[in-house]
């Protein structure tokens, strides 16, 4: 994000952030969390976070910047907690984890093929211009029917779009068990679009 | 390592033909750390070579994180008067309790 710094001028308006950041801050949160009154609890909490520490505030990023920054690290902890709370319960619970076996055979002549039914099928194009709002819709359902530590790694890569070494930091998943979660949300997420926009 | 991977590398490491589960496995660790080491690089190459459902999830995998990139770009969305009103009491109750 380039933004650019503001110098010799380290002051804050708080009075002024809701007309000013609001709308972009609530737009940021909504884009990775899809559920609208969590991004507005999220809204909230930063402004509140931020008016604690707007004394450490040293006007080395700009205000929006660092409003942002505020923001972004509550929702890197609300995927976290998604991630963390359901780990002990979520193996028997999350009836949407779909089985490997459900994409790939484990018998026959070549195991690890494509099940017939989970091949990757022709796409219809997008002439580019996707519209963004049914998209998200779908997108969001999609990442709601993943198992919830899958969901927060998934949202962490391709929403947040931050490094494997810091979102097994984040989630504290060894790098192996990142490899396999990033291969069976894709799938799974592969097959939820394909089914709900590619072809519908 | 857990047993999903053992699964994985266990075939990746004795054979030189990869299955589809193998190749899509590489093809995601591919996508993001570009480089694969020389036996995974030249099994997957082969693979690709062949497999066409491996070939059109390589695609729609890269049109996938595009789209979903864009998307998240290109979020707007704006909150009501009534929750800005809401927001500014709370930010000017916080400002005058300090």
């Amino acid at each position: 994000m380039e933004t650019p710094v503001i110098k010799n001028n380290a002051k804050l308006a708080p009075e002024k952030w809701v007309d000013n950041y609001a709308d972009y801050l609530f737009s940021y949160a909504i884009s990775r969390i899809s559920k609208e009154e969590e991004a507005r609890d999220l809204v909230q909490d930063t402004f509140l976070s931020a008016l604690k520490a707007k004394d450490s505030f040293k006007g080395a990023a700009s205000e929006k910047t660092w409003l942002v920054s505020i923001l972004k690290r509550k929702v890197i902890d609300r995927y976290r907690k998604n991630a963390v709370r359901k780990e002990t319960s979520f193996e028997e619970s999350d009836t949407y984890k779909v089985a490997y076996s459900h994409y790939f055979t484990e018998e026959g002549f070549i195991p690890g093929e494509w099940q017939k039914q989970a091949r990757p099928q022709q796409w219809n194009a997008t002439d580019g211009k996707i519209e963004q709002g049914e998209f998200r819709k779908i997108l969001a359902a999609c990442l709601d029917k993943l198992p919830k530590a899958w969901s927060a790694v998934f949202s962490m890569k391709h929403l947040e779009e931050e490094s494997s070494e810091t979102i097994c930091k984040e989630l504290e998943i060894s790098p192996s068990n990142y490899w396999v979660i990033i291969h069976r949300a894709k799938l799974q997420m592969r097959e939820c679009l394909e089914k709900n926009w590619f072809k519908a | 390592m857990s047993s999903e991977e053992q699964h994985i590398s266990y075939f990746a490491n004795s054979h030189w033909n990869l299955c589809c589960k193998q190749a899509t496995y590489l093809l995601l660790k591919k996508e993001e750390l570009t480089k694969l080491s020389f036996k995974d690089e030249t099994s997957l190459k082969f693979h690709m070579a062949i497999c066409k459902f491996c070939k059109a999830f390589k695609k729609q995998s890269a049109l996938m994180n595009q789209m979903i990139s864009e998307t998240v770009l290109a979020s707007q969305s704006n909150l009501s008067d009534a929750e800005k009103d809401k927001l500014k009491l709370l930010i000017n109750s916080g400002l005058n309790e300090n």
